[in-house]
């Protein structure tokens, strides 16, 4: 591609966020079926409203777009930042014709929240939604967790060379298989085969506890879907906390940590390596993190004397760091009780957690363990050159499905990826401390808007200020796409608006 | 009348009032506790740890049944908060906040938890009792009448763009294919 | 029963018991951090 996009290259972007609204629109059938068996006929009108304009839009993008032209990775990008951005608006009709938000712009806040996997919410009366509209919500963060190329890609994207292009611009590089749609379809088998098994245990349990067996199944396919995609949405407005049992949370964290494992290493064990899981330097940053700072955040617990009993102090203290690592943000207490009892050590903690981050090619957010890990050897590596000078440069190594050595490009592009997750994170602060909020409450809830994370300290609500919404939104998207995406498009726009040189 | 008199009925008077205000204020202190809302509880939870309170609002969602108890979840205009309850004090509630319907607004009374024990630090009260203020009723949503004429406007939209689509893919491969 | 038929089976077979290793692996993580919390319980109580 030239330096100044041609009309034929935005046609291709065009082209291909066509396909990803087409294949979003078509997901509008699952609630509309649940609107059919759930007897809501007013619901089921607005989804086929909905489903109507989407589709007309997505036909219209990708007539426009009609070209044979194949993609190149700057088209991959691009198609990537831009349609989510175009998605988010489309996705957003329902929760609009619903009535359950204040503003468009709300709508659209819940759906990049619903799609990035992060899980804050400006819905209204969330505890009197419909159960189609449930079913949207919870849909959009399980499809959201995949990846929304990954879906076009499983149906709507015949020539594989551009899928592959796609697929990185949504921010995966693993490639499981060599054909992107192999990989595309191991990644479904996988989240499928989970989804029986989870939904199966939740149900079980939901019964257990005093559910009606509808409702067991309801609240179990969809805490299951926010668990996986570690988005954190929940049926009900006090979140994991309406079922005060300890079993139900158990079940959530297995299924929440599961979901912040990298795909390449599910489908590594699940094809028989099974050191990977021990091995892989994900896997011990993560374990490594995790203890550390589940003992800071007791610590600062305990000094506080927050908590009565150990029992309360692993259902609260524990669940809540776990969820914040794997950027879940599922909550068993109320936003204001971070803020008011938590103390700033145990909050600190949690800030921490939800920048490090679940794993790279995951649902999760955050920087990963992977570039936690790489830079944490990179730094060995310094500390031993200092230690050891005029010897022989020896090669840093680290386990991530078989031995790999410490390239100084590695190194390198998980610095540059890091810098730019603190840069944004400052940003949305900064945004926050100037819509008036406390500078710990800015940082908490900006670390958990950049980390796609979903925890909530108190400030988002639907009256936060318009601006700190937008600047959110801009987070989570840049964040879920870890920037490549972004910078992509705006550089785009920016080039084919530039003037034409001399 | 004499000076006898007056002092006499003055005092009268004074005990009366005296009887009275200590009457009403007996009355205060041992019958109802302080009546408070989810934001205050949540804001300052210290505040009622332990103490009795008066909590309304409406039952949402599901009663879950744990043996001889059982949860419900009371939302008032901020949030909800856990009751629990023995099972009996919940065989009155007759409807549940869902989409369909609102449910009974009960009034609790009962001790408030800033971090339950019995419970694993859950917030919650304990239930001595729960009485319906308001039962609840269905809330039907009918359809809009304007959605519904613009369904099948936008589907034959969606349609001919269908259409239009295909026709330029397959000009844009024609094009291709001869040059 | 047909090669392919076995090879499919083979593998369905392979993937629940590599999910069993990864759930075991994750429920042990749990453990493990439920432990450092009881550790800090009893030496910071």
């Amino acid at each position: 591609m030239t330096v100044k996009p041609t009309l034929d290259d935005v046609k291709l972007v065009l082209s291909y966020t066509g396909k990803v609204v087409i294949g979003v629109a078509i997901l509008l059938v699952i609630p509309m079926l649940t609107a059919i068996a759930a007897g809501e006929w007013d619901c089921l009108v607005y989804f086929a409203l909905s489903l109507g304009i989407s589709l007309s839009i997505g036909f219209l993008l990708a007539a426009l777009g009609a070209t044979d032209r194949k993609a190149g990775w700057m088209h991959g990008m691009v198609t990537g930042g831009f349609s989510w951005i175009v998605v988010m608006a489309v996705a957003a009709l329902p929760y609009w014709f619903s009535g359950h938000y204040l503003s468009y712009l709300d709508a659209m806040f819940d759906v990049m929240s619903g799609f990035t996997t992060t899980g804050l919410v400006l819905i209204q009366d969330l505890d009197h939604v419909a159960t189609s509209l449930n079913m949207w919500r919870h849909l959009l963060t399980f499809v959201g967790g995949q990846g929304v190329i990954v879906l076009a890609l499983t149906f709507l994207v015949k020539d594989s060379g551009g899928g592959y292009k796609l697929y990185v611009g949504e921010g995966k590089d693993e490639r499981l298989f060599p054909s992107i749609f192999h990989t595309a379809k191991a990644i479904w088998k996988i989240s499928l085969a989970y989804l029986a098994v989870g939904t199966l245990a939740l149900w079980a349990a939901g019964i257990a506890i005093g559910l009606p067996v509808g409702d067991a199944f309801l609240h179990g396919l969809w805490v299951y879907m926010a668990a996986w995609s570690t988005g954190g949405f929940a049926p009900m407005s006090q979140n994991i906390l309406y079922y005060h049992s300890a079993l139900y949370e158990g079940i959530t964290v297995v299924f929440f940590i599961l979901g912040s494992f990298n795909f390449a290493l599910h489908n590594a064990v699940w094809n028989g390596n099974r050191k990977e899981i021990v091995k892989n330097i994900e896997t011990a940053s993560f374990a490594t993190t995790m203890s550390l700072l589940t003992l800071v955040t007791c610590w600062g617990l305990m000094k506080l004397r927050v908590y009565p009993d150990l029992a309360a102090l692993v259902r609260k203290g524990f669940y809540q760091l776990a969820s914040a690592h794997t950027t879940t943000g599922f909550m068993t207490i109320y936003p204001r009780q971070l803020a008011n009892e938590w103390g700033d050590l145990a909050v600190l903690a949690m800030i921490v957690a939800m920048l490090i981050g679940g794993s790279a090619c995951s649902t999760a957010g955050g920087f990963k363990g992977l570039r936690v890990g790489i830079i944490w050897k990179a730094l060995v590596q310094e500390t031993r050159k200092l230690l050891k000078p005029g010897s022989a440069v020896f090669a840093q190594r680290f386990h991530y499905h078989g031995e790999k050595n410490l390239s100084e490009s590695q190194v390198r592009s998980a610095a540059l990826i890091v810098i730019m997750y603190v840069a944004i994170f400052f940003f949305a602060t900064l945004a926050g401390c100037a819509a008036g909020y406390p500078l710990l409450e800015s940082a908490f809830e900006s670390a958990s808007v950049t980390g796609n994370v979903g925890f909530s300290i108190g400030v988002t609500q639907a009256a936060m200020p318009s601006f700190l919404k937008v600047v959110y939104i801009f987070n989570m998207w840049a964040g879920r796409l870890e920037f490549m995406a972004v910078l992509a498009t705006f550089a785009f726009i920016a080039a084919f608006f530039r003037r034409k040189q001399a | 009348m004499n000076h006898g008199n007056i002092a006499r009925r003055a005092l009268l008077y004074v005990a009366l009032a005296f009887g009275i205000l200590v009457g009403a204020g007996a009355e205060e202190d041992g019958a109802s506790p302080a009546r408070v809302g989810a934001k205050a509880l949540i804001a300052d939870p210290r505040a009622y740890d332990g103490r009795e309170i008066l909590f309304e609002g409406e039952a949402i969602g599901d009663p879950m049944r744990r043996g001889d108890h059982a949860w419900i979840n009371v939302l008032d205009a901020d949030a909800a908060l856990g009751v629990y309850a023995p099972l009996s004090d919940l065989d009155t509630i007759g409807a549940f906040g869902s989409s369909r319907a609102k449910g009974d607004i009960v009034l609790v009374r009962g001790i408030f938890h800033r971090a339950c024990p019995d419970h694993g630090g859950d917030m919650d009260i304990h239930a001595t009792s729960v009485t319906i203020v308001q039962p609840g009723h269905a809330t039907p949503h009918p359809v809009d009448t304007l959605k519904l004429i613009l369904v099948p406007v936008f589907i034959a939209l969606a349609a001919g763009l269908y259409v239009v689509w295909r026709k330029r893919e397959a000009a844009v491969k024609k094009d291709r294919w001869l040059s | 029963m047909s090669p392919a038929r076995i090879a499919r089976r083979r593998q369905n077979r392979l993937a629940a018991s590599g999910a069993l290793i990864e759930i075991a692996y994750v429920v042990g993580l749990s453990c493990a951090c439920c432990l450092v919390c009881a550790i800090a319980w009893f030496a910071l109580g």
